[in-house]
């Protein structure tokens, strides 16, 4: 299956290797996060702090051969603070406009819930249009233009859980979770990662990541493909599990990332694994279960088992 | 020197033509003279020897001296290249030169054209099942080869062409049956055969001398066939009567002209009689034989019963006969035979046999009866040393002298002839009567076999009172012949292929002769007669030639318009037709344990399987991947979809042993 890899795709193949040696034990999550910049969505990973989150954003940056920034949200961040502020330039005699941190290829926005909404929305607002206005101008973001946004579980003290609306927002949710114990092992007596990241070389530029990504959406979707992805979202919809659906855009989302997936893992087309392979991290902060005991991810695994694939 | 036109040649392709070619002239070869069988054999060997040396084929002058010395070969040989004869020699000539100038798929598909129009011709010699087998058979390879020749690069296995090719001649067969079934017959032979067709059969003559019957008795070759309405009677009563002699020369006896019966006939117990149907084999004479005595009223239209109980038709025998008739073995006419026959029964030369003459005299004066002369005759037949064999020694001017008293080993007519001059000579009036006595019975179809070897002579004597009483010399010589049919009554050694002696070899005879019967009966036999009552049957009314003609329009151009319908339809199905067969491999995998969930994807599916059946990884990889290219993929081939199938239906997960406890 690999022999007629363009080396772009090799490139990517490569990019999961070097990663996965630096994040032990999450090859399925670095593969999910590269999808999602392929597909050219943004990230959000929900977890505990401590588990790799930044590693994992500054893996990315690393190794795509991006320009990476990094913002700590807390309670009392303003919108200016990530987009930018103009100050009064005497030797101009005018006002110059500094940016914000905002203005970066891949952005981790850490803790996002710990912001207040106003703050989150001027996030989000640049996620959903690439662009920012600051003081009445229109200022374009760089390309690619990548937010890994983390999120601590929102029952914890001192949140502002992002609202439905705000979530889908992101093309994608993972949890990096507990590492298995032989890559803890590995981990606790290895070197460090931070080392480890410093000496990593960029395997992919900017040209190459956007030729992959033009190419996401010339990816097959053949008829018996729509009819299963339509099978899935029906279920959702229909399923007395969930209280809400999948949305048009949702099912928009899932098409995309199968896309990404299937031309990561070198196809020209998307088979039904693809979609499986994809459907927790777009479906799992989508979907809300009846249950509150139930998490979006369990029920979304749970559903792609009891789906049959037309 | 070459042109690179004369190196077209695809050699498999060509050597199976040749191949071919050779098997539709094949069955010809028994009737076309020697130098032209030779001729074609050259030709192919030519052309395949050419092919393999990469010869140029030979130029336009040579091709048009040979197809020239071709015709003129025919016409000195047949005087004409109209006719059957003629025509096939012609057209296997010229198919075979045509060999010499192939140069494209055009002319390929001429020669293959050619072909198939030689595997009718084949029906104007023999139209037997075996036949029919054969050129099917032939018919097949022809249609492969159509379809090989026209893909050059030969993307089909040769499997699948031949698969392909019988699919289509399978389709074609509602077309042929409502061909067979609707085609209007015309009451006669559909072309007109030149009559040495039947020529070569052989069967009984008009006139018996002695040797004619026992050279028949080497045949077995099939008179007729014989079904029984009620139960079988026995073999002694089995008697079928063909023709009465009553003409005697000295050497042979011969058949007069016969005369329609003219006085009624009287049935002394009034009994149902005996219902049979017989099924005559063409043997270019218009006698049909009935058994012994048949009533007039139960004859087919258009023959006619005689005055010596024979029966006859108006036209000569040319094609196979069916006919149902009514016999009473107790049927006698005790007066109506008139004075003339009674004389010519007593006619004899003026001369010669003084032994047999002087015998006949001193048994007559010994005897006080008719009857009681019959029997002594038949009592010297019965107590001295006379030997029943195929293979009696020749005889000379006297023959009834020497057999009776110096050779004393003959055959039936000889037992028979010896009879009847004996009685002639005694006064009593005496005539042969030639026909078929018991035959074979074929337990698997239920019906009798009549067999040329069957062939019999008996002596019918005139007792007032009586009338016409059958007395069957050969049965106080042989009475095994009567009892047991002829295979037991000869000696051991003679007529080999009469003796079978395996129950083994038996049954296959007898069921392919019920085949053939089958065969004759409802294919060859399917006449205007029988059409017309087929469809009568059905509730269609009697049809003419028209109505016929306009059903057969119909029947082809429902068939055609389903057939338009059906390909013509949007073929939505391709898709239907993958996800089918990809049940199917589930299927198979399914049944050894591994289960695919419906919420499983095929590529999963197939990794899981791999894991678990080491051994068919290669097999399921490729199946799984074909199925994922078809189902999501851009771009599918139609290949693939065929590719896809034969791989699952060739797939099999159960493994040929396992080990278990």
């Amino acid at each position: 299956m690999n022999a007629h890899l363009d080396p772009l795709a090799e490139k990517l193949q490569q990019t999961v290797q070097q990663a996965a040696q630096i994040i032990l034990g999450k090859e399925h999550q670095i593969r999910l996060a590269i999808t999602c910049l392929l597909a050219r969505g943004h990230l959000l990973i929900e977890d505990l702090p401590g588990m790799g989150k930044t590693t994992l954003a500054h893996l990315l940056a690393q190794i795509l051969g991006l320009q990476f920034h990094r913002i700590q949200f807390t309670s009392d961040l303003l919108p200016a603070d990530l987009l930018g502020v103009s100050v009064y330039d005497r030797e101009r005699n005018g006002f110059v406009f500094h940016p914000g941190p905002i203005f970066s290829q891949v952005i981790l926005a850490d803790e996002i819930n710990r912001a207040t909404p106003k703050a989150q929305s001027a996030l989000l607002e640049a996620m959903e249009e690439h662009q920012v206005t600051a003081e009445g101008e229109t200022r374009k973001l760089p390309e690619p233009f990548f937010v890994i946004a983390t999120q601590n579980p929102s029952h914890q003290v001192g949140t502002f859980p992002l609202p439905e609306s705000q979530l889908d927002r992101f093309l994608l949710r993972i949890e990096l979770g507990y590492p298995e114990r032989q890559a803890e092992r590995a981990l606790l007596t290895g070197q460090d990662r931070r080392d480890m990241l410093a000496q990593l070389s960029p395997l992919l530029d900017t040209a190459g990541l956007a030729a992959l990504q033009a190419e996401v959406s010339g990816i097959h979707l053949s008829d018996a493909l729509v009819d299963y992805v339509q099978a899935l979202i029906a279920a959702t919809r229909q399923s007395a599990r969930f209280s809400l659906g999948l949305s048009p855009r949702g099912g928009i989302s899932l098409i995309r990332s199968a896309q990404a997936w299937a031309l990561l893992h070198g196809r020209r087309s998307v088979v039904p694994e693809d979609i499986q392979a994809v459907f927790v991290a777009v479906a799992g902060h989508r979907l809300r279960p009846v249950s509150g005991n139930e998490s979006g991810s369990a029920a979304a695994q749970a559903l792609i088992g009891s789906v049959a694939i037309p | 020197m070459q042109s690179p036109k004369a190196t077209w040649s695809p050699r498999p392709l060509l050597n199976g033509l040749l191949a071919t070619l050779a098997l539709v002239i094949a069955p010809h070869t028994a009737h076309l003279p020697l130098w032209l069988s030779v001729l074609t054999t050259a030709i192919l060997g030519a052309r395949y020897w050419m092919a393999r040396q990469h010869i140029a084929l030979p130029r336009k002058w040579l091709l048009y001296a040979l197809a020239i010395a071709a015709v003129s070969g025919v016409i000195l040989q047949y005087k004409t290249v109209f006719g059957r004869e003629a025509g096939v020699a012609l057209l296997t000539l010229m198919m075979t030169l045509k060999l010499l100038e192939v140069k494209n798929e055009r002319d390929v598909w001429l020669i293959v054209f050619l072909g198939y129009f030689m595997l009718l011709t084949h029906f104007l010699y023999n139209q037997s099942l075996f036949i029919a087998a054969y050129l099917l058979l032939v018919a097949w390879l022809f249609t492969t080869l159509l379809i090989a020749f026209s893909q050059p690069r030969a993307q089909m296995a040769w499997r699948a062409q031949f698969k392909l090719s019988a699919k289509l001649l399978l389709q074609s067969v509602p077309v042929m049956l409502v061909l067979f079934f609707l085609f209007p017959r015309i009451s006669g032979p559909l072309w007109n055969l030149p009559s040495d067709v039947t020529s070569a059969q052989t069967g009984l003559s008009d006139s018996m001398a002695p040797g004619m019957i026992s050279q028949l008795a080497q045949s077995d070759s099939v008179a007729f066939r014989v079904e029984f309405a009620g139960k079988l009677p026995p073999s002694t009563q089995r008697y079928f009567r063909v023709l009465v002699m009553d003409h005697f020369d000295g050497y042979a006896w011969r058949a007069r002209r016969t005369r329609p019966l003219t006085s009624p006939l009287q049935d002394q117990d009034q009994g149902p009689g005996t219902r049979y149907t017989i099924t005559l084999e063409p043997h270019n004479k218009p006698w049909l034989p009935v058994m012994d005595f048949v009533d007039p009223a139960s004859l087919p239209i258009g023959s006619q019963l005689n005055s010596d109980f024979s029966v006859t038709q108006r036209e000569l025998v040319e094609r196979r006969k069916r006919y149902s008739a009514t016999s009473h073995a107790s049927l006698v006419n005790p007066i109506g035979t008139n004075a003339n026959d009674l004389s010519r029964a007593l006619d004899l030369p003026a001369t010669g046999n003084p032994r047999t003459r002087a015998l006949a005299q001193q048994l007559r004066s010994a005897s006080r009866t008719e009857l009681d002369f019959v029997n002594q005759a038949l009592a010297r037949f019965h107590n001295e040393p006379y030997v029943y064999t195929l293979r009696p020694p020749r005889l000379g001017a006297n023959s009834i002298d020497e057999f009776l008293f110096d050779t004393r080993r003959g055959f039936c007519e000889h037992y028979a002839s010896s009879f009847t001059y004996l009685m002639r000579a005694g006064g009593v009036p005496a005539r042969i009567v030639t026909g078929y006595l018991s035959g074979e019975y074929n337990q698997l179809g239920n019906y009798l076999i009549v067999r040329q070897a069957d062939a019999h002579a008996w002596s019918e004597v005139w007792l007032t009172g009586r009338g016409w009483v059958r007395i069957d010399p050969t049965a106080a010589v042989a009475p095994n012949r009567i009892e047991q049919g002829i295979a037991n009554a000869l000696p051991a050694g003679e007529a080999l292929f009469l003796n079978n002696p395996s129950p083994w070899l038996r049954q296959l005879k007898f069921s392919w002769d019920t085949f053939n019967n089958s065969w004759n009966q409802w294919v060859l036999g399917y006449d205007q007669e029988r059409q017309v009552s087929f469809f009568a049957r059905l509730g269609f009314g009697i049809l003419s030639w028209e109505d016929l003609s306009l059903y057969l329009l119909m029947g082809v151009g429902s068939i055609f318009g389903l057939l338009a319908i059906l390909t013509l339809r949007p073929r939505s199905n391709d898709r239907d037709n993958v996800e089918r067969t990809y049940a199917l491999f589930c299927k198979r995998l399914g049944q050894v344990g591994i289960a695919r969930d419906p919420a499983e994807g095929p590529l999963d599916f197939a990794l899981r399987a791999k894991t678990m059946r080491p051994d068919l990884a290669p097999t399921i990889e490729a199946i799984s991947r074909l199925y994922v290219a078809l189902r999501y993929g851009a771009n599918t081939k139609p290949e693939w979809v065929q590719d896809f199938s034969y791989r699952v239906t060739r797939f099999r997960a159960r493994k040929p042993h396992t080990h278990q406890p």
